[in-house]
């Protein structure tokens, strides 16, 4: 057994291989940090931020909310979209765009936590009530796109869902 | 027990992690390309900004 | 083979000390076992088969309603939270004990401990079965669950502090008559698990105390959801690591004796344990990625952080497939890969661990797409999420526990294990099921299946999920016979009549190092320097935040039954 003063100075024994594993394995974390950093600032596959609060209580008193729904603020270039999700649905529950234009969601709830998931897009984030949740997505292919709500908000969650129609 | 015990310092160095290696490799292969096919999945579904 | 007994373990718990972890494991199982009923039928649920009205016998009728998510927050609180901590807890005094060879300094601390968990379970057990708490084992605000569910939790929790508390004058006794030895292994990995689920809770604590409960109590009229939130991933994801960290503690300073060998590497063994209880914590908007009220650049730095938290588990998998294949050659295994057959595969407790092992290959991948930013947009809340925690907590540590109830149940009651060929299918079945269930649920989740959603009854459900909709059914099902099988088997070997021979026990197995522990560096065995360095990373990953979001408190929503 070594004393305290000796065993103050053990160096850390690593075998070999093992720290060659390690230095691999730091390099591949580091590959997959790379690449979505890529994707996330350079590439546009961005997370939502920060947008704005809003007071669930009130919220539909007045514009924007009074009103949810498309709002064209380019024509056939760039819309605004306003969609309030309550239990078990959301108004509104079908918008309609044009292929190739830029569609900024804007996302709120007015009574429990709800999902936004627009099949086959990137565009999925929460909806909290009190908070105002936002992606911008451009739909490239004319069709129609489910948005789903992806958590769970009661006994009626499996049946929320609207859809986008993708003009050409 | 005791003869085995003798030599453990030593014992590190004559036991040769070999099939370790080919192991941590082949998982190392399933999880790029399992990765790599969500990021792949991932930039066909379009940009967020 | 099949059972290891001796007639001279090294150092004897007494009976006492036996019967009171012999507790833990029976409500653990206990817990288990009804947990799991709703298991395959949320299964049969995505594929379209209802099969809750044939179970309404089960539920205490209050309003009448029992729905496929009191089955799911059944199933979550009673297998995710109860089951493991319990074994958890019970699995930390045995390796406290047993590893620096002496009794609890205090066994009442550890008992009341035990008995406020088992108070909080009750409590909370009644309005989930009256279905008054449907509400998720994440429970998000503003959906409210009665006052009961909360009170019960907050027992849980207290009481596994107080549990903790227990280790801690143990261990500081043992380092007062033993000043010059490294903490055994064992005991230093369960207890830095305490030390870090007891810094991880203050999160939940907070949520709970200073949010929810005065909501529930009507004092106020509002909760802010995303603060809430944001307290609750704080403990959420270093929740995963207490389940985790304890079946770690097995493959590392258990699994290379069963397995006839020696652990690779006590140093980084240790390394590995510092840092999950360094890296668990300041990590928790991985689960926030696509939360509307917190900063994209917060975001990307936990994404970070929680790949650096990745390195562990890496070097986890190389030390503990080193320590199996140093046990695999000298039981003479052969060849690059030949070696694996080697293991001791007729054994139940090493089948289970080496099972739990390969599958959580998978969860890992998995875990390292989770913490990948941006990713999250396609895994976010889909059907791939509990495709992944089920190779986690359903099967890295769940199996890892049946692997250890194995030898652990005989070492307690003094009997023998009953049918290990049993025990050994066990663990194949569970592996088989879980093999179909969450390859079928990580597939249909990148497809677009939500979570926590009853597909059978949604109208949105395009044709090409069905075929996998199928299969989670059949490989749920499969699970759940594997488990009873488990249940069988512990349960029949606990209640038994039949003893082991006079004098014989099974002895807990505690592998050795081929290193010797007094070579590995003293900062491997030194606390101050790592709790330092923790509560600092803590507050530089989530103080800024924290502040932001508790000054901007917005108590807006009132709350909502479910």
């Amino acid at each position: 057994m070594s004393s305290p003063e000796t065993s103050e100075k053990i160096p850390l024994h690593v075998d070999p291989t093992e720290r060659a594993w390690m230095r691999a394995a730091i390099a591949i974390l580091v590959v997959f940090a790379i690449s979505v950093t890529i994707a996330g600032f350079m590439l546009g596959i961005q997370l939502p931020t920060t947008e704005q609060r809003v007071n669930p209580q009130t919220l539909q008193d007045a514009p924007p909310w009074s009103e949810p729904g498309v709002r064209e603020i380019v024509a056939g270039e760039q819309y605004d979209v306003y969609v309030v999700a309550k239990r078990f649905f959301y108004e509104p529950n079908v918008v309609e765009v044009p292929a190739g234009a830029e569609v900024n969601f804007y996302v709120t709830s007015t009574d429990v936590q709800h999902g936004f998931k627009i099949q086959d897009t990137n565009v999925n984030f929460m909806v909290i009530p009190g908070q105002v949740s936002t992606l911008t997505f451009t739909f490239d292919e004319p069709g129609s796109y489910d948005y789903i709500c992806t958590e769970y908000c009661g006994l009626g969650h499996a049946v929320m869902f609207g859809s986008v129609t993708v003009t050409p | 027990m005791t003869t085995e015990s003798e030599h453990d310092s030593e014992a590190q160095g004559e036991f040769e992690p070999r099939g370790t290696v080919a192991f941590v490799a082949a998982f190392v292969v399933v999880l790029l390309l399992m990765w790599f096919s969500i990021y792949i999945i991932m930039l066909s579904r379009g940009t967020t900004i | 083979m099949l059972t290891d007994t001796t007639t001279t373990p090294v150092y004897e718990l007494t009976k006492s000390d036996k019967r009171f972890i012999g507790w833990h494991i029976f409500f653990a199982v206990t817990a288990l076992t009804i947990g799991s009923l709703f298991g395959p039928l949320q299964a049969l649920q995505l594929a379209g088969v209802d099969w809750y009205p044939n179970i309404d016998f089960l539920f205490i009728e209050i309003n009448g309603v029992n729905s496929y998510y009191q089955g799911l927050t059944l199933h979550g609180v009673l297998n995710a939270l109860i089951w493991t901590t319990f074994f958890i807890t019970g699995f930390s005094t045995l390796a406290v004990i047993r590893g620096l060879k002496r009794p609890l300094a205090i066994p009442m601390i550890n008992r009341v401990g035990f008995w406020m968990m088992v108070a909080g379970l009750v409590v909370a057990a009644i309005p989930l079965l009256g279905n008054q708490a449907s509400v998720l084992y994440t429970f998000y605000p503003p959906m409210e669950a009665d006052s009961l569910f909360y009170i019960g939790l907050v027992l849980v929790v207290v009481g596994s502090w107080i549990e903790g508390l227990g280790f801690y004058i143990t261990l500081y006794r043992w380092r007062k008559e033993n000043p010059d030895t490294r903490t055994p292994f064992i005991t230093l990995a369960v207890v830095i698990n305490m030390v870090m689920w007891q810094i991880a809770t203050i999160g939940i604590a907070v949520e709970v105390l200073a949010l929810i409960l005065p909501l529930s109590f009507g004092w106020v009229g509002g909760i802010d959801p995303q603060l809430s939130r944001t307290f609750f991933w704080f403990t959420g994801h270093p929740l995963v690591y207490f389940w985790l960290l304890p079946a770690y503690a097995s493959w590392y300073g258990m699994l290379p004796k069963q397995a006839g060998g020696k652990l690779f590497s006590d140093s980084l063994a240790r390394l590995a344990f510092w840092l999950f209880l360094l890296l668990s914590v300041p990590l928790g908007f991985h689960h926030q990625f696509v939360d509307p009220g917190v900063p994209s650049g917060w975001k990307y730095i936990h994404s970070i952080l929680t790949f650096a938290v990745g390195f562990p588990s890496l070097l986890t998998l190389f030390t503990v497939v080193a320590s199996l294949e140093y046990a695999a050659r000298k039981r003479g295994g052969k060849g690059l890969f030949g070696w694996v057959r080697a293991l001791p595969w007729g054994n139940g407790s090493v089948t289970a661990q080496l099972l739990a092992g390969i599958l959580f290959l998978f969860g890992g991948i998995g875990g390292i797409a989770n913490a990948s930013y941006s990713l999250n947009l396609v895994l976010h809340n889909t059907a791939w999420v509990p495709g992944h925690f089920h190779l986690t907590v359903a099967s890295a540590v769940t199996l890892s526990f049946f692997g250890i109830s194995y030898w652990l149940v005989p070492h307690l009651t003094g009997k023998p294990l009953w049918k290990p060929k049993l025990a050994v299918a066990s663990s194949w079945i569970y592996f088989s099921g879980m093999l179909i269930f969450s390859n079928a649920m990580h597939t249909v989740g990148l497809l677009g299946a939500p979570r926590r959603t009853p597909l059978g009854l949604a109208p949105y459900v395009p044709a090409e999920w069905n075929g996998h909709l199928f299969r989670v059914a059949i490989g749920g099902a499969i699970m759940w016979i594997g488990l009873m099988v488990f249940v069988a088997v512990v349960a029949v070997t606990a209640f038994q009549r039949k003893r082991l021979p006079e004098g014989e026990v099974v002895d807990v197995p505690i592998a050795e190092s081929i290193q010797d522990p007094q070579l590995t560096p003293v900062w491997l065995d030194r606390w101050k320097p790592w709790l330092i360095a923790t509560a600092v990373l803590i507050i530089l990953a989530y103080g800024p935040q924290l502040i932001d979001q508790v000054m901007g408190i917005e108590s807006t929503s009132p709350g909502f039954v479910p």
